[in-house]
């Protein structure tokens, strides 16, 4: 799931320092623009919609991980 | 009548929070050289930063690309820059915005895309509620095209830098100064 994650962060923002611990806003200085484009890549790979309420609560890359890991997403 | 200041950084420039405070020094006349001691910074909910010893200077904060801009206010102010860059655009319209502002985007051939989504967040910015609250359910534009206010509060774009879009949003706004910050 990580080696995805880093996939779609590169793919949408070309940062590729990426690890577990990763925050998206205080490492990678992503603002709102850049946090729904990986938003919207991540719903097209998994094939789901993420509520937008759920949207800000996913700080780091661990966060996401987790999201993925209790709704059953697949690699 | 609110009139508001816009300080700028490019990419060499201090932290956020330096920036912030040397702002707020500035815009009050003071001079920005030991900011931090007098202005501390507490944050709302959603992160929107103020300032509990002055109560009466309003701000907020946006970076896009290589600047970080701040507005300062005597009343509550929104501000947003974005870079113009390659994104899911038709998938972010038709995700996050109104349904009206989706369809006017359509028909432009997505043309006002980031002036759709400065005018948003800055309107957002102006309570504090963010992104995360109703994002999509108000709408910046119309059958005619962008409104150049919303709910009562006005939305004014500022000339920047060619490839950003920058918008401001304040109640009855009478002038905006854009300023290099110090």
């Amino acid at each position: 799931m990580l080696e995805i994650i880093q996939k779609i962060i590169f793919e949408v923002t070309g940062k590729s320092e990426v690890t577990i611990d990763t925050d998206f806003v205080r490492d990678l200085e992503l603002n709102s623009f850049d946090v729904m484009n990986i938003v919207c890549a991540f719903e097209e790979y998994f094939q789901t919609t993420i509520p937008t309420r759920d949207v800000w609560k996913l700080h780091q890359v661990r966060d996401v991980i987790e999201y993925a890991r209790e709704r059953g997403l697949e690699e | 009548m609110a009139e508001v200041t816009i300080y700028w950084y490019g990419p060499k420039r201090p932290s956020s929070r330096q920036c912030l405070v040397r702002c707020a020094a500035l815009f009050s006349g003071e001079s920005p050289e030991g900011a931090e001691a007098s202005w501390p910074v507490e944050r709302e909910e959603r992160g929107k930063p103020f300032f509990p010893n002055h109560p009466q200077v309003h701000c907020s904060v946006t970076h896009s690309g290589d600047y970080w801009l701040g507005a300062f206010c005597t009343q509550q102010v929104g501000i947003d820059l974005q870079i113009h860059k390659p994104g899911r655009l038709a998938a972010l319209s038709h995700r996050f915005f109104h349904p009206e502002e989706d369809r006017y985007l359509q028909r432009a051939g997505f043309a006002d895309f980031y002036r759709v989504w400065a005018a948003k967040e800055s309107f957002v910015k102006f309570s504090g509620e963010g992104i995360g609250g109703n994002f999509g359910r108000f709408s910046v534009a119309g059958q005619q095209g962008l409104l150049p206010e919303v709910d009562g509060l006005q939305l004014r774009f500022v000339p920047f830098r060619c490839d950003y879009t920058l918008c401001v949003c304040a109640r009855e706004i009478s002038s905006v100064l854009l300023l290099p910050g110090k």
